[in-house]
């Protein structure tokens, strides 16, 4: 198979690109669902939550490239045996890249690592929601939070949300997401969060990384629970075999019908955690209830 | 030919296309890279039994 650009041999098939022209594909991809939702402005500074994966690692890297300011934003939740190696990964990969890298402790900030909750069930709920606010508090003086998350991860999300009857949740998902979208943000004093990988499969983020050097490396939580998640994805890549590019044109459909949906469910002033000051529907947002619940439980198994 | 496949290697004889490869495996194309000599192969490319082939999985992490 050759290159529709320039018949060199192909390492992608939808449609048959390149290396070099592969690579202009993906970056392209990025730039423009940067503009085309108005995810990031010209000198504006960017946190990229970074995990040490390969979906973070090409989001800093392709950001990077594009000329945007970015700062790697990590968090260690204390996971021996997998987060260090990621993270030690990433601290090597930023130094190389000469990306501006933070990392930030749960045993520091909370007291406790997410090894010492295992065993009280509900392990990654806890674990993520106690990772998203400290992304929120230690990105508060950055302009945007970009995630990595991809085109599979988006589309999973929105099959289990509409499963799970979380209409809501399933109307906000889209480039710019978090609980606010980036008006609503701005106004209330939030930093935003942008998915600019949203439009990019998976298998196109692996292929760009291979192509420009960018580490993978192969672990997986020992705490991974996400099975709905994990049952969707077969069936999924096989309706893409069946019918390639039927993800993005699924995923683009819906970005046409949710701007209305969004507007259906009205936008209320979001209130502020008493404990930590972050977005919540409720006087005390869930991860300082989560957090004074573990507290609790370890101090009384003492 | 040799395929390395999530970390295992293992010896099948088999030539053939790449698609024809993981129709063989029961591998979906779309949720996998494949790469010989540590290059990427397209789905049309023709494979030696003598071959070394690598799959990476795209889906894997939680
Ligand atoms: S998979 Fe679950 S437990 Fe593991 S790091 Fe992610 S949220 Fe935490
Ligand atoms: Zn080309
Ligand atoms: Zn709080």
């Amino acid at each position: 198979m050759r290159c529709i650009h320039c018949s060199e041999k192909a390492v992608f098939e939808t449609p048959p690109l390149c290396k070099s022209h592969f690579s202009e594909y993906f970056e392209r991809t990025v730039l423009r669902t940067i503009n085309d939702f108005k995810l990031i402005r010209k000198g504006e500074n960017l946190a990229v939550a970074s995990s040490g994966g390969k979906d973070s690692n090409v989001l800093l890297f392709v950001l990077k490239k594009l000329g945007f300011k970015v700062t790697a934003l990590a968090i260690n939740e204390g996971i021996g045996g997998y987060r260090s190696l990621l993270l030690d990964s990433l601290r090597k990969f930023c130094l190389q890249q000469e990306i501006p890298l933070k990392i930030y402790d749960f045993r520091e900030e909370y007291g406790f690592g997410t090894d010492d909750i295992a065993g009280h069930g509900g392990v990654c709920r806890r674990c993520g929601t106690l990772r998203r606010r400290l992304i929120n508090i230690k990105a508060a003086s950055f302009d945007v939070i970009a995630t990595g998350h991809n085109l599979d991860d988006e589309l999973q999300s929105l099959m289990m949300n509409i499963v799970k009857n979380n209409h809501e949740v399933a109307a906000r998902i889209g480039p710019s997401s978090g609980v606010f979208n980036s008006q609503e943000a701005a106004r209330y004093g939030f930093t935003r969060r942008v998915k600019p990988l949203f439009f990019l499969s998976e298998k196109e983020v692996v292929i760009y990384a291979l192509l420009n050097r960018i580490p993978m490396i192969n672990a997986s939580c020992p705490y991974s629970s996400s099975s709905m998640r994990r049952h969707l994805k077969i069936p999924i890549s096989r309706m893409e075999d069946e019918s390639p590019g039927i993800k993005r044109r699924i995923i683009r459909g819906f970005m046409k019908i949710s701007g209305p949906l969004k507007k259906s469910y009205g936008s209320s002033r979001p209130n502020r955690c008493v404990i930590c000051g972050q977005p919540s529907k409720s006087r005390i947002c869930s991860a300082c209830r989560i957090a004074s619940e573990i507290e609790e439980k370890l101090a009384n198994s003492h | 030919m040799i395929i390395a496949i999530d970390g295992g290697k293992r010896r099948i004889s088999f030539s053939g296309t790449v698609r024809g490869l993981l129709e063989h495996l029961s591998l979906s194309p779309s949720s996998v890279v494949v790469m010989r000599e540590g290059e990427i192969v397209t789905l049309d490319e023709s494979l030696n039994n003598d071959d070394e082939v690598v799959i990476m999985s795209v889906l894997s992490g939680g």
